[in-house]
């Protein structure tokens, strides 16, 4: 397993689009939180001390959503790439336990995911704190669980990542993994749960996990719970990929 | 020792791609896997890699199946795809991702780069390299692990004279170092240079082992043209002895007797001979012979077995 895991570390590390991506990271929920900073200027400038707490929350955590995207593609993307290349045959040809190839894609996606949300919110949630003092909003980590709504959406990030790497396996090609794994959380989620009935749409994969970087705690989805909730459809859908993995032909795509 | 296949098969849709193969590859010997394109040489390799999942069947690397082979890739190397690398990689970051899944030493794939003469190119990326650049890349992802057999579908594809005598000179060595090889080729005449022992299939189906000789000699016969004044004197004669004799336009072509038996006696008997010449029969023709029954896309045309794709 460690060996897998190494040989996944240098398929990801020897790649410069896995690095373009981890930076998109950053870039992304940087240029949102910026967004959402001068949104704050012009619409709320003028709220009262105590309505604008959950709105700083907001200005912290709001680039989870479209950062979420750029996250998934990376997940997709080290499994697609290999299967766009067909360099999966020299992968299984070292580790022909292909559980154990996907769970090493998974410890990286993961690892990585953590990491890079990790480096983008010490970024963001430094500009946005200093943004709101320079506005006259103090901002203390321990208030409005604010902690738990960056660690949240740390959390979110890296299990995004994850649901992109189950997207990858299921979809078996990187065009249609990246457009299934873009449309599902912006478009495709809110119209399944249009149609559901109301207890089914409230446990939908992201509407669940942005429970975990909202503050105050969203009604009846405690933050944990949410993220609990998405974790368990991430689990099924690696689950579901690798069973399609197990039958699937490597070398006659 | 050796790697054993029983009763392999493959669906593809409707097509059998692989048919109940049963196909035996020794330690220490080169194995040639002759067959028309598209009788399913790549997919039965794949099969015994696990790479494509086989419908019926086993396939044992001395005795242990591949997934359970505790050290595949020291067990087993393989090229069946060249092109099958990630274009955005290094040479070199390539087969470090391979050398890392497989526990093998980081001084190894210095080794490999070197003995596939990979050196100097190691640091680009194979998105920029001609195939027969790939093809030695590929060749050194197969010898990473110096594995106890080498599965090699088409290895000489791409590569020009010196890289063609240098594949033939490594296998050699290696099978003479007790490893068990077993190259593809839709060219009997290039296997036939280097291989020890012989697995022709069509259709995906068996259709003979054994040595080049042991082929050979089953699927040709060698045939003698005589062109002669007196032949109606000379074909009494050659039948008597055996030879059997069929007319043509311009002469007569004899079976079952060679040149030499034929010249001497025509000299015996005084009669001129104009022409005597033996078509000799050759591997392709054995090899066409051999597979005709099996060939799948086989046109009125195409009578050569690598136009048949």
């Amino acid at each position: 397993m460690n060996n897998a895991i190494r040989a996944e570390w240098i398929k990801f590390s020897s790649l410069r689009g896995s690095w373009i991506r981890v930076a998109l990271v950053t870039v992304v929920y940087v240029l949102a939180t910026v967004m959402a900073l001068s949104l704050f200027n012009s619409d709320f400038g003028s709220a009262s001390e105590s309505t604008a707490g959950p709105d700083r929350v907001r200005v912290l955590t709001s680039g989870n959503i479209l950062t979420s995207l750029v996250m998934v593609v990376l997940g997709a993307k080290v499994f697609t790439d290999e299967i766009k290349s067909r360099s999966i045959i020299n992968s299984v040809a070292a580790i022909p336990d292909r559980a154990d190839l996907l769970a090493a894609k998974a410890v990286i996606v993961g690892g990585v995911g953590i990491v890079a949300a990790v480096i983008a919110n010490v970024i963001s949630v430094t500009i946005a704190v200093v943004g709101l003092d320079q506005k006259g909003f103090s901002v203390g980590l321990q208030d409005d669980d604010l902690a738990r709504a960056v660690l949240g959406g740390i959390c979110y990030l890296a299990i995004a990542a994850l649901f992109g790497l189950g997207i990858g396996i299921v979809m078996n090609s990187p065009t249609s993994a990246v457009a299934v794994g873009i449309t599902w959380p912006l478009a495709g989620e809110v119209m399944v749960s249009s149609v559901l009935p109301d207890w089914l749409s409230k446990i939908m994969p992201f509407e669940a996990g942005r429970a975990m970087f909202e503050a105050p705690a969203r009604d009846g989805m405690p933050p944990w719970e949410g993220g609990a909730i998405f974790l368990a459809w991430t689990a099924v859908l690696l689950l579901v990929g690798w069973r399609m993995f197990e039958r699937r032909d490597l070398g006659s795509s | 020792m050796a790697i054993v296949t029983h009763g392999l098969t493959k669906r593809y849709g409707k097509k059998l791609a692989v048919d109940d193969l049963d196909v035996v590859v020794d330690a220490g010997r080169i194995t040639g896997f002759l067959g028309p394109n598209g009788a399913g040489k790549t997919t039965a390799m794949r099969l015994m890699l696990d790479i494509d999942r086989a419908d019926a069947g086993t396939v044992t690397f001395d005795g242990v199946p591949h997934g359970q082979l505790e050290a595949p890739l020291r067990t087993v190397g393989a090229m069946v795809d060249a092109n099958a690398l990630d274009p955005n990689r290094s040479a070199e970051a390539t087969l470090r991702c391979v050398a890392a899944g497989a526990g093998l030493a980081k001084g190894r794939v210095d080794e490999v780069l070197e003995l596939t003469g990979m050196t100097t190119a190691a640091k680009r990326k194979v998105g920029g390299f001609s195939l027969g650049m790939r093809q030695r890349l590929g060749i050194a992802i197969a010898i990473l692990g110096d594995p106890a057999y080498l599965m090699l579908d088409e290895p000489t594809n791409g590569l020009d004279p010196e890289g063609i005598h240098w594949i033939r000179e490594f296998l050699g060595a290696a099978a003479a170092n007790g490893c068990g090889v077993l190259v593809s080729s839709h060219l009997l005449s290039e296997l036939s240079l280097y291989v020890d022992q012989l697995i022709v299939i069509g259709k995906g189906r068996l259709i003979t082992t054994g040595t080049v000789e042991e082929f050979t000699h089953r699927y040709t016969s060698d045939l003698t043209t005589v062109r002669s004044p007196k032949l109606d004197e000379l074909v009494p004669l050659i039948e008597e002895r055996g030879g059997r004799v069929t007319r043509n336009d311009s002469g007569i072509e004899v079976t079952s007797m060679t040149a030499a038996q034929i010249g001497d006696l025509a000299a015996l008997y005084q009669i001129p001979l104009h022409e005597l010449h033996t078509v000799d029969d050759s591997l392709e023709t054995a090899f066409l012979e051999a597979t005709a029954s099996a060939q799948e896309y086989r046109t009125s045309t195409d009578t050569t077995p690598d136009a048949s794709s």
